[in-house]
């Protein structure tokens, strides 16, 4: 099968997929010595935002140490993922502006956009939240710490499963 | 080029596979949950396996430290990963 048409489909194997991000990671390790992670880009681009807007919190020891505000390989890593899906998605005409998903979503919670972007946007706060507490998200700490034999990431997925299903479960209600 | 395009190039075939593996639909995230779909998990899984053999094999070949392993403190991470759940179950990503 030619790229061509494997890029103009939808969704691949998991299997497949999964083959892929292994490899990319194992790269990643080897030849840059970084793990692959989303949620420390986020707060060295908050780093950079806190010292030009002068923020007091800028000289806080996390901001100064933990995050230094300076252009690191996680920020260039979200440019590199932005092109990439959007490589995928528009290649097999996946790519749309959606104001809510188009499936499960209208059938479950109504049709209202509000609904939708409050939930996200507190969802998306609670995420980076439990991200800075646990060290890493599901990139950075699931499979990246997972992938070196860390417990910590055996631990955060367990967690995540746990309080992911019942929080699932308190939003479906009976039909779960 | 190690700072920043290497970067570029990872995190474009790492935000390919996510998106061609279907991660970013709301409903495959939460389909999970419900143990309706169990996309992520074999993506995850298949991931973390090749990651791993991946890893320790150049370990093994003296090619590779081991220096990043995440730190381990269990409250920390199992605090985490319980809140973390939260967000995911609500936003769906």
């Amino acid at each position: 099968m030619s790229i061509n048409n494997a890029m103009k489909k939808k969704i691949w194997s998991p299997w497949i997929a999964g083959f892929i991000l292994g490899v990319t990671a194992t790269a990643s390790y080897y030849f840059a010595g970084k793990t692959i992670g989303s949620s420390g880009g986020l707060e060295s681009i908050d780093s950079i935002l806190a010292k030009t807007l002068h923020m007091p919190w800028a000289n806080a020891m996390y901001f100064k140490f933990q995050m230094p505000p300076v252009i690191s390989f996680q920020i260039m890593l979200f440019v590199g993922m932005l092109v990439g899906a959007a490589t995928s998605s528009i290649w097999s005409k996946d790519f749309k502006l959606r104001t809510v998903p188009d499936r499960q979503w209208v059938q479950q919670f109504g049709p209202s956009k509000v609904k939708r972007w409050i939930m996200i946007f507190v969802g998306g706060v609670i995420i980076e939240y439990a991200a800075g507490i646990a060290g890493g998200c599901t990139s950075g700490l699931a499979i990246s710490g997972t992938m070196q034999l860390s417990p910590a990431g055996l631990i955060f997925i367990a967690g995540l499963f746990i309080s992911g299903i019942i929080t699932t479960k308190i939003l479906y209600g009976r039909n779960f | 080029m190690t700072t920043y395009v290497l970067p570029l190039l990872i995190g474009f075939f790492f935000a390919l596979t996510l998106q061609k593996a279907g991660l970013g639909h709301y409903d495959k995230i939460v389909n999970q949950f419900r143990f309706k779909d169990n996309t992520i998990m074999k993506f995850m899984m298949t991931g973390i396996s090749v990651g791993l053999v991946g890893v320790y094999s150049l370990k093994d070949l003296g090619l590779l430290n081991l220096d990043q392993v995440s730190s381990t403190y269990i409250v920390g991470n199992l605090l985490g990963g319980l809140i973390f759940g939260v967000g995911m179950a609500l936003a769906g990503t």
